[in-house]
């Protein structure tokens, strides 16, 4: 086996692991938010701030791997 | 340069998309369960394949602008036309030392041959019944001078030949392996100096390390010059050596040297001083390039590894994380 497939499963893993986090964090943030629907006005606020900061995470892990290749080929450009 | 990571251009790439993949994942849980230190973590691998991408985008576009670079330093003369086709900077100057070493060659030939004629005539007699003298005795003198500037020549020979198998070896695709290698393990923050040195000392040794050499006229055109000299006198039909039928005709031999020597149009001993005159030019130009100048071009390259690899392994990255 080559190193460049054993580089490519690693990518192939990463990638399809990637939006597996990214949905189950949407998915606590989800929990969490509600959670904090049912929790009282004083300690609502911290729930809802990690129900967002989970979010928001998800997000981004989704954001920044589908656009992993862009970054990679974009950034061979910049001393160019 | 292209070249030489072509194959492994696409294994650097990789490893950078997966860097960059970690550092999101990294980033994103860092935020998700606010620990500062997994997302400034992320955000520096980020950092880092920003920097990996570059410095991989920057050897293959500084390749063609180095050789250009090069290539207006080196006088059209001095290199052959043919070296600039397809040509990566190692195989550039390669190409260029090769034909110097052709050149070497052809004239330490001519050398020796000039060394015999001089050899031949330096003992030849004449005989005079009750003594014999010797004219051209003395010319021992410039043989022993284009003895040591052909030794010389033959140590030059010698460098130039090492220098290219070093050269050949910078061609070769093992460079380019050390480059991807580099790539791959700087992306992992563990091994990110190791890679970065070894990042440094590819680049340094497939671009900067030809580059100054040819910073440094080969001695071509001293080598053409002393060249021609040689051929005008070892085919100068006067110098050429008596038939051995007349080697006891004293007459015949007194006539000859007369004929070289004493002649309007031909000067034996002022045409050997000329030759060796050009031989120490060329021997000492040869020389220089083919032992200084490499020695000069591996300490510069040394000093260009320590200074891209700390660049590599840390500064180039801050920088970018400034701007």
């Amino acid at each position: 086996m080559s190193l460049q497939s054993i580089l490519e499963q690693i990518q192939g893993s990463l990638s399809s692991m990637a939006p597996t986090i990214s949905i189950i964090l949407i998915i606590l943030a989800g929990i969490t938010y509600a959670f904090a629907q049912m929790q009282p006005a004083e300690s609502r606020g911290k729930y809802t701030t990690a129900a967002i900061s989970m979010l928001i995470g998800g997000i981004v892990i989704a954001a920044i791997a589908a656009a992993a290749q862009g970054i990679a080929s974009t950034s061979q450009t910049i001393l160019q | 340069m292209a070249d030489l990571i072509s194959g492994w251009e696409a294994i650097a790439t990789t490893a950078i998309i997966i860097s960059v993949i970690i550092a999101g994942i990294a980033i994103g849980l860092g935020h998700a369960f606010s620990i500062k230190r997994l997302e400034r973590f992320g955000l520096d691998e980020i950092f880092q394949s920003v920097v990996n991408a570059a410095i991989l985008g920057a050897a293959i576009a500084l390749s063609a602008t180095i050789l250009q670079i090069g290539a207006e330093f080196t006088p059209a003369s001095a290199i052959p036309d043919n070296c600039t086709i397809n040509a990566t900077p190692p195989d550039y100057i390669l190409c260029g030392i090769n034909h110097t070493s052709y050149s070497t060659a052809n004239l330490s030939s001519d050398l020796i041959r000039v060394q015999n004629n001089i050899a031949y005539y330096q003992t030849l007699d004449l005989h005079f019944g009750n003594f014999s003298i010797q004219p051209l005795a003395n010319l021992n003198s410039v043989s022993n001078q284009l003895s040591s500037s052909s030794s010389t020549i033959h140590f030059s020979m010698f460098a130039l030949s090492l220098n290219s198998q070093l050269l050949s070896f910078i061609s070769s695709n093992w460079f380019g392996v050390i480059f991807a290698t580099g790539l791959v393990l700087r992306s992992i923050f563990l091994t990110r100096k190791f890679g970065a040195f070894l990042i440094a000392a590819a680049l340094s040794f497939i671009i900067f390390y030809p580059l100054m050499l040819m910073m440094f006229q080969p001695p071509t055109v001293q080598l053409e010059t002393t060249k021609n000299i040689t051929s005008a006198f070892l085919y100068n039909s006067t110098y050429q050596t008596v038939p051995i039928i007349d080697l006891n005709d004293n007459a015949a031999v007194a006539n000859k040297i007369y004929n070289m020597s004493f002649s309007q149009d031909q000067d034996y001993v002022g045409d050997l001083t000329v030759l060796s005159q050009s031989v120490t030019d060329s021997s000492a130009a040869l020389f220089f390039y083919s032992i200084f100048v490499p020695i000069i071009a591996l300490l510069v390259t040394g000093a260009l590894i320590k200074a891209l690899s700390l660049s590599f392994a840390g500064e180039l990255s801050s920088w970018v994380s400034q701007v």
